[in-house]
């Protein structure tokens, strides 16, 4: 579904990503793991159209979808759901929603979305006529991923989702995530912090270190690699 | 070799020395006055390079020419009108020293007109109503433009930009229907404001040379020199420095343990005294003849265009501020549109193209676009799109001018003087944001040969990256610190 | 009390021409962070186009198109200048509205011309009474202007899937991209509204402070009062603050000799209606001082 080729960018004269190449394959969910400065943020701006590479491909179904704004992609079915939420603290947890319908009619569809969200998250629901600001962290981000899913997405962009969230709350969150990989048939790419959290969840992952991807496979193997035990599980 | 790659001047050295004799030739009316004035520069040139060959600080050269060619003035230009404009030129470039001071300290007001205004009216008044010596009346102005300027400057102190902005323009606002109030009228005139044409404050009456423009003139360049040298001793001293990290990061500087309130306050203060010195010497300039109807935004909105389009990142800013205000914006812009209407279309020209070469050549973009079409061999595809651009230029000229021409024959062109100098200020904040004065220091550090790089990469059509890494601004030029709220 | 009331209900209907021009202040201020200190002249330049369509076509159709065409002078703007200084320090942008202030500044007088003009009063007639109290016919007439206005403004922000947009891009930009909002045309829109409104208020004011070039140099002033009362990040809140600054300047004219013969100051007032602007100007100071964030403070803004 995405393939990145030989990637580089970055801001002014610093280069964050030095050759970048992975795929993601449609369906799954894959995670990015790497230290922090890694470049794993920079590589989902890139994807997402909000930072323009200075060299190196994103294919997208078989096509470039280098140089599109952000706006652009989010029609094609990519949607980026950024770090820090970055919830319209100002708007209701609705106008929140329908937002992220923006590029498509809102209609009797959109309103099924709408249902379809509160379904998978109800404590929104509850909550829909709220500003998005009074929220708590981890219904902010239910709020940021429920946002997303409006845009009716096939691809999604998950930037570090448990930032910040309480053990218990980012169980949770995990569930929905991988229940809308499941039912919607929605392929998720993710950044997370947490190597074994990410590991137990995605199917594939790959391993960033200083812009390039230095390890790539399937989760059950990267789980048993001694390397990566040591340096991001911690035994 | 090496003894001639010394004498050799540079490119800042010749501008300067071309400047002066133009410039002197301009208020002398004269060819004598062009050789005087490159005379004086060559000599400067001259000293610097004596000076530098024996180690001594050599600058000083230049600084001493120039205090010799202003204490000179007065014999020098062509009446007493020329005179006046150098001492207008002179109260505007003391009230700019207090701005630029209060920017060093990361602010930016919209209202030290109240404070020239303050000036000049209490100078006025002291003179009137308590018939003292002008000294006694220039210290009274001082110390109750410090007393307003303290107590604005504590509604101002816990603001930050935009609230600054918002305080100070109220100050500007407020200024004139102060002045107008009935219950004031006693003091300062109400509405018809302050006559006192018929008084003099010359005080060697009997020295026949001494002329009232001179001793004006002479009493300006007094005030400015030692306004001069206390600015340059406060910005260099630990206050200075203080300044500088209030303006950079309030949060940080108070960490290191500046007095923030205190470092702002100050700053205020300072910037208000000098306008305040401004103004008592415009009091005397203007014939001693005061209206409300001087003193508003607009005023204050002249300043802050001359000082961000002179500089306000150095003391430099503050005269070359002093001068595009006096010569530049209202005698040139007046004699451009004059000429004009008359009939002169070069101005027009000249101006369009130059408004060209700002939309063609100085984008990157335009070049590389144009270099697509030219690919066909290498000197062609590198300086095509500059010709190509430089012939749009003279177009855009072109066109300008029927465009003005049109216009012309419904308004007036002097009344749109400000919408040329809205235009500069706008074009200079995104092209040039640190004014003339850091054109200046840019061009100071210049070799020939490095002009001469610099010329050909405006012409040479070059490959993107370049160009964007080029277009970045230095961080550190925030004289007005953001607002809390970042974007991304 | 029945001149009180009067004088209150006056200045609640100049006030809502107040709160109309705070809205378009913080409506730049929240989408682009830029004071326009340019806004009030871009105003005036329209309300002049108003004037010399008036002379032509009726007061409405002349209201409507001066109106348009100052959507158009504002989103040109933006997309033209505007969009230049999104990625610089703010005081680019501020500098740059003082470079608007003086073209559009210059642009009126040296267009129309800078003496004084009288713009058309629809509506005129005989005051209406309420009892005892008088209502000048034209200060209803803006009011009930600035009142729809207003509500179709609210309607818009609040119910559209455009107005929604709006609001969202001025809140985060980046994430309104991320929602597939073509942002830049958001702002666009913004500007043009912005100025559209301005347009009206200063249509709207026109009659009463005549037409001049500098005419809207207090309104300004007013309008970021207005704008800091209600802590420059809230619509509502500086329409609520333009009310209050409406009935405080009728009161002030009306009452203050009063109140300094009551208090035994050792001074005298003969005219209260000359201190009007100048205790607006007190007030900020004095808001700016204690309340930097409004009235209705909400300190969700770090203060520095």
């Amino acid at each position: 579904m995405l393939a990145v080729r030989d990637l580089y960018a970055g801001y002014g004269n610093v280069t964050v990503l030095k050759g970048l190449n992975f795929e993601v394959p449609a369906g799954s969910i894959v995670a990015l793991l790497g230290a922090n400065g890694a470049g794993k943020t920079t590589t989902l701006r890139v994807i997402s159209g909000m930072l323009r590479p200075s060299r190196g491909q994103v294919m997208y179904d078989g096509q470039s979808v280098v140089g599109l704004p952000a706006h652009a992609l989010v029609k094609r079915g990519i949607v980026h759901v950024p770090e820090g939420r970055r919830i319209f603290a100002g708007l209701t947890v609705e106008e929140n929603l329908l937002l992220g319908a923006f590029t498509r009619p809102w209609d009797q569809r959109t309103r099924q979305s709408l249902e379809q969200v509160y379904a998978y998250f109800p404590r929104l629901k509850e909550r829909r006529r709220q500003l998005g600001g009074t929220l708590s962290g981890g219904e902010q981000q239910m709020l940021a991923i429920g946002r997303a899913f409006m845009a009716n997405p096939r691809f999604l962009l998950l930037d570090e989702p448990s930032l910040g969230l309480a053990p218990t709350i980012v169980n949770e969150l995990y569930e929905s995530i991988v229940r809308l990989n499941r039912e919607q048939g929605l392929t998720i790419l993710f950044v997370e912090q947490n190597a074994a959290l990410a590991l137990d969840v995605a199917q594939y992952a790959y391993v960033l270190e200083v812009g390039s991807i230095v390890l790539g496979g399937p989760s059950e193997d990267l789980k048993g690699n001694e390397e990566v035990k040591r340096v991001y599980l911690g035994y | 070799m090496s003894a001639f790659r010394v004498a050799t001047p540079k490119p800042l050295e010749v501008a300067t020395v071309i400047f002066l004799a133009v410039f002197v030739a301009l208020l002398s009316s004269s060819a004598w006055g062009f050789v005087l004035g490159g005379a004086a520069g060559l000599g400067a040139l001259a000293v610097h390079r004596l000076l530098q060959g024996r180690n001594l600080a050599p600058d000083w050269a230049w600084y001493l020419m120039w205090l010799g060619l202003a204490a000179g003035m007065p014999f020098i230009v062509s009446g007493e009108y020329r005179l006046a404009q150098l001492a207008t030129m002179g109260y505007l470039a003391i009230v700019l020293l207090g701005l630029v001071a209060l920017g060093q300290a990361g602010q930016l007001s919209v209202g030290h007109s109240a404070f020239v205004g303050i000036g000049a009216y209490a100078a006025a008044v002291a003179v009137k109503e308590w018939d003292v010596p002008f000294v006694v009346a220039g210290l009274f102005a001082v110390a109750f433009a410090a007393l307003i300027g303290l107590l604005t400057g504590v509604a101002a102190l816990r603001l930050h930009g935009p609230y600054l902005a918002i305080a100070t323009l109220g100050l500007a606002i407020v200024f004139q229907p102060i002045l107008k109030l009935e219950e004031l009228r006693e003091w300062t005139g109400g509405r018809t404001g302050i006559n006192m044409f018929a008084r003099t404050f010359v005080p060697f009456s009997d020295w026949d040379w001494l002329t009232e423009t001179r001793w004006y003139y002479y009493l300006t360049l007094l005030l400015l020199v030692g306004l001069l040298l206390l600015s340059h001793n406060l910005l260099q001293s630990a206050m200075g420095r203080a300044f500088k990290a209030v303006r950079d990061d309030e949060t940080a500087a108070a960490a290191i343990g500046v007095n923030v309130a205190a470092v702002k306050l100050s700053a205020f203060v300072v910037s208000a005294i000098y306008a305040a010195i401004g103004g008592m010497l415009l009091f005397l300039l203007s014939n001693r003849f005061l209206s409300a109807d001087n003193f508003t935004l607009l005023m204050s909105i002249e300043l802050v265009m001359v000082l961000i389009l002179g500089g306000m990142t150095s003391l430099k800013g503050a005269f070359l501020g002093a001068f595009l205000l006096v010569f530049v914006y209202r005698e040139g812009l007046e004699t451009v549109a004059r000429q004009t209407e008359q009939g002169l279309d070069t101005w027009l020209l000249l101006l369009g193209s130059l408004l060209g070469c700002f939309l063609l050549l100085g984008r990157p973009a335009v070049k590389q676009a144009l270099a697509r079409y030219l690919d066909f061999n290498r000197v062609l595809s590198t300086f095509g799109p500059a010709v190509l651009c430089l012939a749009g230029a003279v177009g855009i000229g072109v066109g300008f001018t029927a465009l003005v021409r049109l216009v012309a024959e419904h308004v007036e062109l002097t009344a749109l003087r400000p919408t040329v100098a809205g235009a500069f200020l706008i074009v200079a904040i995104l092209s040039v944001p640190y004014g003339l004065a850091g054109l200046i220091d840019y061009l100071g550090y210049m070799s020939w040969g490095q002009l001469k790089g610099v010329l050909l990469r405006l012409l040479r059509a070059e490959p993107r990256e370049a160009a964007v890494a080029e277009r970045r601004m230095p961080p550190s030029y925030v004289p007005m610190p953001s607002s809390s709220d970042e974007r991304a | 009390m029945d001149q009180l009331a009067e004088q209150i209900i006056t200045g609640l209907m100049s006030g809502t021409v107040y709160g109309l021009f705070a809205l378009v202040l913080v409506l730049i201020f929240q989408s682009t962070n830029m004071l326009n200190f340019g806004q009030g002249e871009m105003a005036t330049f329209s309300t002049y186009l108003g004037w010399a369509l008036m002379v032509l076509v009726p007061y409405w159709p002349g209201f409507i198109v001066a109106a348009i065409v100052a959507f158009i002078i504002g989103a040109a703007l933006q997309r033209g200048l505007i969009r230049l200084v999104e990625d610089k320090p703010p005081t680019s942008a501020f500098i740059v509205g003082l470079g608007l202030f003086l073209i559009f500044n210059s642009l009126s007088g040296a267009i129309f011309g800078p003496e004084p003009k009288s713009f058309e009063q629809p509506w005129t007639g005989s005051p209406f009474k309420l009892g005892d109290i008088t209502i000048v016919r034209y200060n209803l007439f803006i009011f009930l202007v600035a009142l729809v206005v207003m509500a179709v403004l609210t309607a818009f922000m609040r119910f559209t899937k455009l107005g929604i947009a709006l609001r969202a891009t001025a809140m985060d930009r980046a994430a309104a991209e991320l929602m597939g909002i073509p942002t830049s045309r958001m702002l666009m829109l913004g500007w043009g509204l912005a100025a559209m409104l301005g347009a009206i208020a200063a249509m709207l004011v026109a009659p009463v402070i005549i037409l001049h070039p500098g005419m809207m140099f207090f309104v300004l002033m007013f309008g970021f009062t207005a704008a800091v009362l209600g802590g420059l990040d809230s619509l509502p809140g500086a329409v609520v603050g333009g009310l209050v600054i409406g009935v405080l300047q009728n009161l002030v004219g009306v009452y203050l000799p009063d109140v300094v013969d009551a208090l035994h100051l050792p001074f005298d007032i003969r005219d209260g209606n000359q201190y009007r602007d100048i205790a607006l100007v007190v007030v900020l100071l004095l808001v700016l001082m204690f309340r930097p964030h409004g009235l209705f403070g909400k300190s969700t803004i770090e203060r520095k």
